[in-house]
């Protein structure tokens, strides 16, 4: 996890963000914080596997956290603001139940510690939030909207649901916002889980087979990690105007084929790409999510699926060339 | 029950005038089904508008409000209905997808017989096929009829003449065709590339717009752009006749060339007139090479523009869903 921490003077308002998960979303979060203002980061470990190193864990970022908070907030001279953001999701969408249970734990020994920091430093403005996934919750559901009822199919979407829920009954001076995104691309390195888009891309580049979980037909709801993680960034401390907890989509509102990521595809990278579809039923990922574009915020404006894809070519082949000479 | 959903695509251009009563027509289909627990759903009306210059897209926002289930899509400038149409189709997520004019010359009545004949007859799309002279302009009819006509027999896509606005098409279908089309694609070719399962269902259509007030949402231009594009996008197989052609020139020019040439070694007085043979076989020979190339060539050129177009190597199509629908129709009919 990062630790992201300012300068804090007399008149402005100290700003901390914690940020739990640097995976696709987390990095982007992360980026975000960085490009936007003059922040000190610093990396702390926390242990996802084991729950009792996650509680020393949890006891060294407490400690750190309160050391940062800067004297200026102890003299009251200026209120501190505190952003959490758990972005974690190791298991990922095939995530066994053995996964699902550890990352839940790990998301209360974190609630824990973000309520002892806000026992102990009361003056203090805190914020959670939490990315969900619009994917585990509405599985096998098209046009989802601000009514549709969450009815997750998999381990991983009943977690979702459960660490939603587990967030909104904690404590309610924590200011809460919820992420629902749907299907996030994005690429931040080989060797990192990056999704079927640069997947694609990767793979075309060098004339790889990749092997597709789904049907041509399936419809899903492309999203840039990068975009997600402005709006997160953007939100981080104007969330702490209002005390109630908003939930959002974060989605194109356009569903998009397979087929037609893998036209898009072929049409930025120039050459046609080799692909395998996997059937069998264990992996089986062949069902629609759609979202309807009336449920997305008006402050939300991602990019559309075809920039998306040039963004994420040049991403990759400029990484391919560093180090060449 | 699984219900199949059904999604509507209506490219809207200058048809602020019908727009209220289209959006109350498809509501009341909308809510006919519900209402008898049909195992169908229309789950949104797609309305592109193709940049409107009629107050079209305010009326479409205000009409949004009171119907949830009405998505209105704004293209940055006026692209053309095709266009309108595939944009509209890659917004949709329904199982099936009909598109339509906004002027109600395709009543959305017909949705269910259509919907009906698709799935009894194991369509993947299916045209609404007018029992009369849609426009009830002898001219702008047998112009359409014809032209129609001349496409499909020298592209040999018998499907031609069946082309419509007016189609109910596979959602898996409809939305891989909108992915392939360029600027320069014809949709209902894109269709074909997909699939051969086209059926037709005659209905009684009329072009009221045209009809009422002399108006069409075609200028001529529009129209000769549309027929240019129907040309450009089938793959012409008159090219391939020309370059037999030209072969069974160079063949023939061949043999009576080898006849001539015997004719003058064994009996030079036979031969009346000096030299007009061989220059007559010579320009046939060369005139059926030139032919032939020309040919080759443009079936390459046909090869590639059908790439770029994009037709597809192949393409995966489920069809088990169609049970749902066969069996309530089978019920209906029982009933």
């Amino acid at each position: 996890m990062i630790v992201f921490h300012e300068h804090s003077s007399a008149t402005m308002p100290q700003k901390i963000v914690a940020v739990f998960g640097i995976g696709l979303i987390g990095t982007a979060v992360c980026s975000s914080i960085s490009s936007s203002s003059s922040y000190n980061a610093s990396t702390l470990p926390f242990n996802w596997g084991n729950p009792a190193r996650a509680e020393a864990d949890a006891e060294t970022i407490f400690g750190f956290i309160s050391n940062t908070l800067t004297p200026l907030y102890k003299e009251e001279l200026a209120v501190s603001q505190i952003a959490f953001v758990w972005c974690a999701g190791k298991g990922g969408f095939d995530a066994s139940e053995k996964e699902v249970q550890d990352e839940l734990v790990s998301f209360e020994i974190v609630l824990r510690l973000v309520g002892r920091i806000l026992a102990q430093h009361s003056a203090c403005r805190a914020s959670f939030h939490l990315v969900s996934s619009a994917g585990g919750l509405f599985e096998d559901q098209r046009l989802v909207g601000n009514t549709s009822e969450p009815k997750p199919l998999r381990y991983y979407g009943h977690l979702k649901l459960q660490q939603e829920q587990i967030l909104l009954n904690s404590s309610s001076s924590l200011i809460k916002r919820i992420y629902r995104p749907t299907s996030v691309y994005g690429y931040i390195g080989s060797g990192a889980r990056m999704g079927l888009i640069p997947l694609l891309i990767s793979n075309g580049l060098k004339n790889r087979v990749s092997t597709i979980f789904g049907g041509l037909s399936t419809l899903r709801d492309y999203v840039l990690a990068d975009n997600i993680g402005g709006f997160i960034q953007a939100n981080l401390f104007n969330a702490a105007d209002s005390q109630e907890a908003a939930t959002c989509f974060l989605a194109s509102g356009k569903p998009s084929s397979i087929f037609e990521i893998k036209l898009g595809v072929e049409k930025v990278i120039g050459k046609k790409i080799y692909v395998k579809f996997h059937t069998s039923s264990e992996m089986e990922n062949t069902a629609d999510i759609t979202i309807e574009s009336s449920a997305l915020q008006s402050d939300w404006t991602p990019i559309d699926i075809y920039s998306g894809i040039r963004l994420i070519k040049e991403r990759i082949i400029s990484e391919s060339y560093v180090g060449i000479k | 029950m699984k219900r199949l959903s059904i999604s509507a695509v209506i490219p809207v251009y200058a048809g602020k005038d019908y727009l209220s009563a289209l959006i109350e027509k498809i509501d009341q289909v909308r809510k006919r089904w519900a209402e008898s627990d049909a195992p169908i759903e229309l789950i949104e009306a797609v309305f592109v508008n193709d940049s409107s210059t009629d107050g079209s897209l305010e009326l479409l926002h205000s009409l949004q409000e009171s119907n949830p289930w009405v998505r209105v899509i704004n293209l940055s400038r006026n692209f053309g209905q095709h266009q309108a149409t595939v944009a509209g189709i890659l917004h949709t997520s329904g199982d099936w997808v009909f598109t339509l004019d906004e002027d109600l010359q395709h009543d959305p009545v017909f949705f269910e017989p259509l919907l009906r004949c698709a799935v009894e007859a194991g369509a993947d799309i299916t045209y609404a096929n007018p029992d009369a002279n849609v426009h009830e302009n002898i001219f702008r009819d047998w112009a359409s009829k014809g032209y129609k006509w001349f496409v499909s027999s020298v592209t040999g896509n018998r499907h031609i003449q069946n082309f419509n606005s007016f189609r109910l098409i596979r959602g898996s279908i409809a939305r891989a065709s909108a992915s392939v089309c360029s600027h320069g694609t014809y949709f209902d070719i894109a269709l074909c590339w997909f699939t051969d399962r086209v059926y037709s269902k005659t209905l009684p259509l009329k072009d009221i717009r045209l009809i009422e007030r002399g108006k069409s949402g075609y200028t001529v231009r529009k129209l000769f752009s549309h027929a240019r594009r129907l040309l450009i996008s089938s793959q012409a197989k008159v090219v391939r006749l020309g370059a037999a052609l030209g072969l069974m020139a160079i063949v023939l020019a061949s043999v009576l060339g080898a006849i001539t040439l015997l004719d003058k070694v064994f009996s030079p007085e036979s031969i009346a007139v000096q030299g007009w043979t061989s220059l007559f076989l010579t320009q046939l020979f060369f005139s059926g090479l030139i032919v032939l190339l020309v040919g080759v060539a443009l079936e390459y050129i046909s090869v590639i523009l059908l790439h770029i177009q994009g037709k597809p190597t192949f393409f995966v199509v489920d069809r088990i869903s169609d049970k749902i629908l066969t069996d309530y129709y089978q019920e209906f009919i029982a009933e």
